[in-house]
This record gives C-alpha cells, structure tokens and sequence, in this order.
C-alpha cells in the first residue's frame, strides 16, 4: 500500500498544545499552537485545568487545518504526546473532579517518603525502575487520598494530560507505556500496572485506564469531538506518547545506540534500550520506549542552556550568542584549568540535590571572560557525560550517535565540545516539534504507512549534519577528571550555604 | 626659622616618591618618578638598580626645588622589601634586581624551605624572601655569588648612595630572611643554606638610629644638603603601620594595595604560618603581617577580565551595583587566590573560584563576593594572629588605595565586626619613614619613636560596623562556610596544577562514576 494522506501530531506541553501536519515523507504540511499558562496556588504547587488542553487542542487543530487548506479527510490518523506525569482525575460521570497535579509540582515530598517506606525502596526501584520522586504521578494520587478525601471519593478514573485530550476526541480510557511508566506504578518488564505496588499502596486498579504501546490504535474521534474540532469522525488516534519518548521518536532515536539529547534550559539524555535496564539507586529514569519491546534510560541536567544564558544575561548581554561563543574559541580545551559546575538551579542527574550550587573553579589573573564562558560551554558537557557515563554503566549497549535539539545545538563550538567530550557523533534533524511529530509518526505507523517505528523514521526524519568527535577528543579526560571532584567536595558547603 | 622638614624616600615597585613632611605629619611637597620592571622569563621579575639611584635623585632634585633645604633636619628611607641586587666592590651590579613578586625559586622553596628556616627567619617558606631566590642564584648563577661583594636591599642600596657607608636597618634587611628574628643579627645559619658569608652582607643597626651623612657627591645629584643625617628606616609595610601609629599591642593596620596586608604590633616575638614575622620600625618588636596577595588585584582583574571595563569609571559603577546587593551576596563566596595564597596555607597552587552560584547572582553579586572575600580573609587573619599573641585587635587602620573605596571599608568594618578608621591624608607609608627621622631628630620636643608616631600620624576617622543582629549573623555563618572552602578545594587545586604540568593531559582510563555515587543522602 502506498503511503498517502496525512498524520496529524499534537504536543500537550506545560505552556501550550501544538498541532503538526505530516506527510509520508516527513515534510509538514502545517503546524499551529494554543498557549495557556499554569497556576502555582501555593508554593510548590503547580496545576493546570484539562479544559485548557482541550480548547487548545480544538483551536490548534483548527487552525492547523485552516491555514494549510487541508481537508479533515485526509488525515488518516492521529497521534498525541505531551507533558508527562500530570494526574488528571475523573468521576463516574467522566467529569474533571479537580485541576491536574503537573510533573513540576514539587508538593508530594511527605507522600513520596511514604511511598518508599511502604513498598521499600530497593524494591520499588527493581520493580518500576525509578526513585518515587514527587514530580511523579504515584505520590500525587496518595496526596489527594489523604487531603481531599472527598474528592478521592468520587474519583473513578485516572489519566495522564495527553490522555485526558485523547479521552476527549475518542472517548476511551488509555494509557501508553511510556507516559505509563512514568506513572511509577508500572512493572517496567511487563509494561503495565504493577499489581504489587498498586496493592501496597492502596490503590485500586479499577482507577487506572488499560495499557497500550505506542502506535497501537486506541479508538477513534468521535461524532461530537468531529463537530467539536474539524476532524472527521471515525479517524484512528494511537496510543502517543511521553513529550520524552515522543521528541526521541521525532528525531530517530528509537534504536538502542541511536540516543537524544536536548540541550535547551536543561539538558535531557535519552537511550533506547534493548531490555528494561534499572540503574539499582534511580539516579536514571527508567521507563518504557514508545517503540514496542523497547525501553529507554534518561537523565536531566537542571542547568543546560540556561547556563549559557545566565551567563550572557549577567556578564555580556550587549554580546549576541556567536559573540559570546566566539570568545570561547581561542581558549584551549580545558580552560587553562578553569571548570564550572552548571548546578545553578540544584541538580538531578547524577546528583538528586535541590541544595547544589554552581561554582566557577581555577581562577587566575590570566583567566578572562572567554575562559568562563569556554568553561561553562564544557561544564555543560560535563555534566552530560556524567549522565552517559551512568547510562553506560547501566545498560551495556554501546552509543554510536546522538540525534540533538534543543537551543544550544545552534552552536558549532558547542555541539564540538560536547562530541569530543562525549565521544559520541552529534547529529541535529531536520525535526522542528520533536514531540508533535514523533506523536505524528507513531499515527503513520498505525495508518499502515511503514511497518515498524524504525522504518516510519528512516523515511520520516531527516538528518542535517552531524559532528563527529575531532581531534580534542580525549583532551577533557584530565579536565573531567577536575570536574567530577568538585561536587563531592562542595556538597557540604552548598547545604551549609543553604542555611546562612 | 621656618618649621623643621624631615624627609621620606619611598621606592616602591612602581615609582620612588620623595616627600617632604612638617612636624605634624602634613606632606608639604611631592615628588614622584615612574619606575619600570621586566619580566624576561614567566615568572621572573627584575629591575635596574641604578635605576632606583636614578629615580631617587630625580625625585629628591625635584622635591628639593620645592622645599627650603635649610629647613630639612633629615632623610629616611622606605621600600619595596625583599628586592635584592647582587654588587660587586664598586658597588656596581652584577646582575639586575630580583624583585619580591618573581617566582623563579619554586623548587629551591621545597627543597631547602623548612620548619626551622621558619622558626629562625619569621618567614614561612615562600618565593618570596630573598634567601629562596639567593638559593636558585647558586643554583643557576654560582659565579654572580662568587663575584658578589655585597647583596643589598633597596635601602642599602640607596644608603650607600647617600652616604658611602655599607649599612642597613634591620627591618629593611629581616625580608631577605637571612636574618635571626630574635635577635636581629644575621643567622650564621641561614647564611650557610645559600653560601653567603656576612662580610658579603652590609652592616645591621636599629631602625631609627643614625646611620651616616648625605655626602657631598650625592649632595650634589639630590639637591639634598652635605651632611644632613641620614636615619635608617625599615620596609614599606611596617612605615605603613608606623604611619598609622601602629605601634602597640591590640592595634592593626590594613593596608589595602594590590595585595593586602594586615600587620599587628608585638611585643613578643611569635612565629606562625598564619603570619610573617618581620622587625617592627619600633626597634627591638615586631610586626606579625597576613598577606593576601590578590587584594585590590582580585578588584582590577575582576574589572578588566570579568567586567570588560578598564575605563576610569568602572569602579565606582561596580561599586555602586555592589552596594545595592544584600549583605552576603545572597549566598555566593569568592574564593580570592587568584594568583595562589599565602598566608596561612602557602599554596602557590591555589587558585580563586566563585561558590554558590545560582540563577538570581549577577555581575553586582560576583563583585560584591570579591569584596567580601578579602575581607573573610581578613578574619581569618585577625583570628589566627590573635590566638599567636593571646590577645585581640581592637583598633585597625586603614591605608592604600583600597581605602578610599567607601564600600570596600565599610564591608571590612562589618565582617570584621570592628571599626576600621580611615585616612584623608595619602603617604602612610612616607610618614612611617618621617616619623623615624622626627624620632631620630627629636623634631617638635618629645623624642621616641611611639610618641613621634601618635603626634604625626592623624586625620584618621572611623568607619563603624552598620550591620544589624541578622545580617551580622548572617556573615558568621557564611564566614564559617568560607574558612572551609580551601580545606575542601586545596586537592582540586593540586590537581589542577598537576594538569598543567603534564600537558598534553595522559592518556589512560577514563574516570568513571562509582557504583555508589556521590549523591547526598539518599532516603531509607
């Protein structure tokens, strides 16, 4: 069968719902966006009414079908990503009992404790692969149990952001197996409800939704979600997608030895692997791929391009980003010793520590600003090699290529860098909404275009150069080496910071 | 009869002042001469002694065209310490100066530095006294040795210009650290560690005594009278202390230059890595200094290299940012070792950094630690000294160029958490140098050289401390995070310098995470 149509693609994020228009060839046809804001009611809180999603979702759609003169006919089928974690709860009347708890809401530490204590850690991590942090969905499930038991109550279905705007065109109950796994309530070897950890918490597994994989076709839009958005009734919508597992699809890496990584305000490093691999204390999340029978290990950096921008926002900001980077060219690998730690905004990977800081080391009356700014290019580097280094310790399959997006891949020096300190080819795509269209091929696959995942990206995606590591490789060895003793040596000093 | 002048000569690194002083310490006239040095190998740093000669009667023409030489009742001299020329009979140099700031003598510090050299010279081992830099002579240049018929510091120098006569005062000559800090004569043993006999060394007296006359010869290049006695003076940072009329227990001065330094007053003689140990102008005490070498450098860098602005205004902006920010820069420590440490860790390895970054620390944040870096320093310093002596500084002046930067006083104030007084007047260093020939003259009636001091050393005005209970507090417990940054860094820095040692860097294992990690504790 040729392929022939359209793919629609949408991203759920935290600041706006995007559509994405996709033909076979990975050309788009169009792409449109709704924005919203978040609420913080209270400190460490973050929640985001569905609604929101919802008439973002039929505005982009709308639109997106509007401004590319596309009909609704030709869209064969319909995928949906986005922010991960997000705990929706509806009653038995499918109705939204309360705003959703979002993947940045912090305020679950109490819950997340009880968590740990009550399945036991050790036990918690070989079995969903992950650490119960409170960005996670578990400990917010358990904190509306204990303060809004009346809600809890009522509540008879769970939902994640991106499957709450499925639920809404198609009418069913589903959830795929990466967001899922970012539930922390999965067993990640059998990509599905962990009847141990639900039962130890409490939870009864009539709350949560069935299980799908990614390009598995859940249901269809129905007559009224038609009416409500444009589309055509009857179109098949796929399970989709974590943002994540999603980004990782739209830039090809859905093969263990092909990775992703995005260096924008922080730094996110994704692997395929060919098995569940569990980094035994968490310091990795370990999820399930949106690719059947594959899984993925991810670390984040809290501190990646925002680093960058701190550092022109504060020291340069008369200076453009080439500008800044220029200053950094001159300067030898290494920094004539000079090394930052990017902890500006705490850390997670490898170092789960809201408390650390950054720090500017090696300072001497030769060092100048180009020194800082080479040092802050390769301290970034540093820190996602502590991410790699982790990975590689974690899952034996070796990297061969990195596929990278983000703001900081605009830099030739950087992305140079970060090859040679990773030893690892960098290449970008030609992927503009890494999330909408992954989303949008796990749908082409479902409409019977490619056979698998991996060949939907062969032809899909398309490579825009790649660095490979140069002739520096190998000269951060002693310079890392520098880098990777400081924290140990600060961690005190930042707690001791933290209480003056 | 016009009122009595005496005269300072001050050569320091970069000029030779000359200036004229009236009894109660006013400076009538100055005179001023750019000096210059070279640098013919990193690290290395020398100048032409004749140049000094040269400087110093180009400053002393000058000065005397100003003044009634009449009125002038006698000369001293102050100087850039540890500086030393090798001579030959003529007195003509063998070889330029080398300065106190040159570093070639590195290996010869850990070879020959010890715990006893220490204990006997009052200077912790360092690139900085001269007998390090003697060593790498007879290392390097056994015959300059061999040939050498007098090693002379700056103030021998420019004595036997003014008077003929071989002699120094011992608190121009303890520097070199060839000298018995108890007994203020030369160590026969420290002698033997470089090969020196003492005929090849000029001779010691008091600081304050009568050395010789202005001979006519050198008369007639400075403008200066044959026969005006000459008074032998001391180095530029304990005149800078008798400047301020440091010259009792339970005061301190801070002379806030390039480096800074902090010097307390001693009647007893101590000796401690936290200080240096160096002959007070008061003959027969001593000064115990701290010295930070980055002072106001780590301030220039941090304008030149961070800031991008050398332009005349620079300071003030930054300051004036700076001044904005809270007490404790919100957090973020600065790490001012940007060209190693001395006191009281003698790292030359060591190296600056800034810790506690985050999002909300900008430019004003990052100059303000600076500040605050030097004046933890400080405390440091205070601290260590005052656990030596057994008893604590109560008054601390001010001097240098820092001093007249209003922030930077007022930040010393509150994280001392003492008063700091400050100057309108400019040449503390000069007025040591004039109130060791007022003493010497008995000029204006009182002899002695403390109570010269407090009648010539005035216009001093106090800076209180102006923090209230919990920023007050706050700095206690940041000055505690401070005090164990180098501890926690002092590794990292070795290995840094091992690094630049070894480039190109090693092939070998790449270093790896442990299975355990490195994360803070984690939960259950």
């Amino acid at each position: 069968m040729t392929a022939s149509g359209i793919v629609l693609g949408l991203d759920v994020s935290t600041t706006a719902t995007k559509a994405i228009l996709i033909r076979p060839d990975g050309s788009v046809a169009g792409v449109a966006s709704s924005e919203y804001d978040f609420e913080s009611p209270h400190p460490l809180w973050a929640e985001q009414d569905p609604a929101l999603w919802w008439a973002a979702a039929r505005e982009s759609i709308a639109t997106v079908l509007r401004e590319s003169g596309t009909s609704a006919d030709d869209i064969v089928a319909i995928g949906a990503a986005g922010q991960m974690h997000g705990l929706v709860l509806l009653d038995e009347h499918e109705v939204v009992l309360r705003p959703a708890i979002l993947w940045n809401d912090q305020r679950t530490a109490a819950e997340c404790d009880w968590i740990r204590e009550t399945v036991g850690r050790e036990r918690f991590i070989a079995i969903t692969g992950n650490e119960p942090l409170t960005g996670f969905t578990a400990g917010k499930l358990i904190w509306v149990r204990e303060h809004e038991p009346e809600l809890w109550a009522r509540a008879r279905h769970m939902l994640l952001p991106k499957d709450y705007v499925r639920f809404k065109l198609t009418g069913e109950h589903a959830l795929d197996v990466a967001d899922g796994a970012g539930t922390v309530l999965f067993d990640l070897r059998t990509r599905t409800w962990s009847d141990e950890v639900v039962a130890a918490l409490g939870l009864e597994s009539t709350l949560l939704p069935r299980t799908v994989e990614g390009p598995e076709i859940v249901g269809s839009v129905t007559e009224e979600a038609a009416a409500a958005t444009g589309l055509r009734a009857g179109t098949p919508v796929v399970g989709g997608a974590g943002d994540q597992a999603a980004n990782a699809v739209g830039t090809g890496a859905v093969v263990p030895g092909i990775g992703a990584m995005s260096v924008g305000t922080s730094g996110v490093v994704f692997v395929p692997t060919a098995a569940p691999a569990i980094e035994p204390d968490g310091r990795l999340h370990a999820f399930c791929h949106a690719v059947p029978g594959t899984w993925h290990l991810m670390g984040v950096t809290l501190s990646a391009a925002g680093s960058l921008k701190w550092l022109r926002d504060e020291l340069a900001p008369d200076k453009s980003w080439d500008e800044l980077t220029a200053l950094a060219e001159p300067i030898r690998p290494g920094s004539d010793g000079l090394v930052f730690l990017p902890y500006l905004s705490g850390e997670r990977t490898p170092y789960p520590d809201p408390l650390a800081r950054g720090a500017f080391v090696g300072l001497t009356v030769r060092h100048g600003l180009g020194h800082m700014v080479r040092a802050v290019l390769e301290g970034v580097a540093f820190s996602l090699r502590d991410v790699f280094e982790l990975v590689r310790d974690t899952s034996p399959e070796p990297l061969r290529e990195l596929r990278a997006s983000g703001g900081g891949t605009n830099s030739v020096l950087w992305k140079q860098i970060i090859a040679d300190v990773l030893d690892v080819p960098i290449s970008l795509t030609r992927t503009a909404e890494g999330v909408a269209t992954g989303a949008a091929i796990l749908a082409a696959v479902a409409a019977g275009w490619y056979p698998t995942v991996g060949d939907a990206c062969e032809a899909m995606v398309e490579l825009a150069g790649t660095t490979p590591p140069g002739p520096d490789a190998g000269a951060y060895e002693a310079a890392y080496g520098v880098y990777r003793s400081l924290y140990p040596a600060l961690r005190e000093s930042f707690v001791a910071l933290a209480r003056v | 009869m016009n009122r009595p002048l005496v005269i300072a000569v001050d050569l320091s690194t970069t000029a030779c002042k000359a200036v004229a002083f009236e009894p109660g310490g006013a400076p009538v006239a100055i005179a001023r001469v750019a000096l210059t040095k070279v640098s013919p190998q990193p690290g290395w740093q020398e100048q032409d002694s004749q140049g000094w000669w040269t400087a110093a009667c180009a400053a002393l023409t000058e000065l005397m065209a100003r003044v009634d030489a009449a009125d002038v009742v006698a000369i001293c001299v102050t100087h850039q310490r540890e500086t030393f020329v090798c001579l030959d009979e003529d007195g003509a140099a063998l070889r330029p100066a080398i300065l106190w700031l040159d570093t070639r003598a590195a290996s010869q510090v850990r070879r020959i530095g010890s715990k006893r050299i220490h204990e006997v010279s009052g200077k912790p081992p360092s690139t900085t006294p001269s007998l390090y830099k003697l060593a790498w002579l007879a290392d390097h240049e056994p015959d300059v040795l061999r040939r050498t018929s007098t090693v002379a510091d700056v103030h021998a120098y420019l004595v036997r210009r003014l008077t003929g006569r071989w002699v120094t005062s011992w608190a121009s000559a303890d520097p070199s650290g060839l000298v018995d800090m108890r007994t203020f004569e030369y160590s026969p043993e420290l002698l033997a560690t470089v090969g020196l006999r003492v005929d090849q060394l000029p001779e010691l007296v008091a600081p304050g005594v009568t050395i010789g006359e202005v001979s006519e010869e050198a008369a007639l290049a400075t403008g200066l009278q044959t026969g005006l006695p000459v008074v032998a003076g001391a180095g530029d940072g304990q005149c800078a202390g008798l400047g301020a009329a440091i010259c009792e227990e339970g005061r301190a001065y801070l002379n806030l230059g390039t480096a800074v330094t902090l010097g307390c007053h001693s009647e007893r003689y101590h000796a401690s890595l936290a200080f240096r140990t160096l002959s007070s102008p008061v003959a027969g005490k001593w000064t115990l200094e701290a010295v930070l070498a980055s002072g106001a450098l780590s301030l220039a860098w941090f304008g030149r290299e961070v800031a991008g602005d050398d332009s005349p205004n620079a300071y003030q902006r930054l300051e004036a940012a700076a001044a904005e920010i809270a007490p404790g820069s919100e957090g973020l420590l600065f790490l001012p070792y940007i060209s190693g440490v001395g006191t009281p860790y003698w790292d030359s390895a060591a190296r600056g950094a800034w810790v506690g970054l985050r999002e909300r620390h900008g430019l004003a944040h990052m100059y303000r630690a600076v500040l605050e870096g030097t004046a933890f320093e400080q405390l440091i310093a205070l601290s260590m000294i005052g656990s030596a002596v057994g008893s604590d500084t109560i008054v601390i002046r001010a001097m240098g160029g820092g001093s007249r930067s209003s922030l930077w006083v007022q930040v010393l104030a509150d994280i001392l958490g003492k008063p700091v007084e400050v100057t309108q007047r400019s040449e503390t260093t000069a007025l040591g140098a004039a109130i060791l020939a007022a003493a010497a003259m008995s000029v204006d009636g009182e002899g002695g050289v403390v109570a010269t001091a407090k009648r010539m050393s005035r216009g001093w005005r106090t800076v209180e401390p102006e923090l209230g209970g919990v920023e007050a507090e706050r700095y206690r417990r940041l000055a505690e995070v401070y005090a164990r940054l180098y501890p926690v860094l002092s590794p990292i820095f070795r290995d840094i310098d091992e690094i630049g040692r070894t480039d190109p860097p090693a092939t070998g294992p790449r270093p790896r995470l442990g299975r355990r990690g490195c994360g803070p504790g984690w939960p259950g």
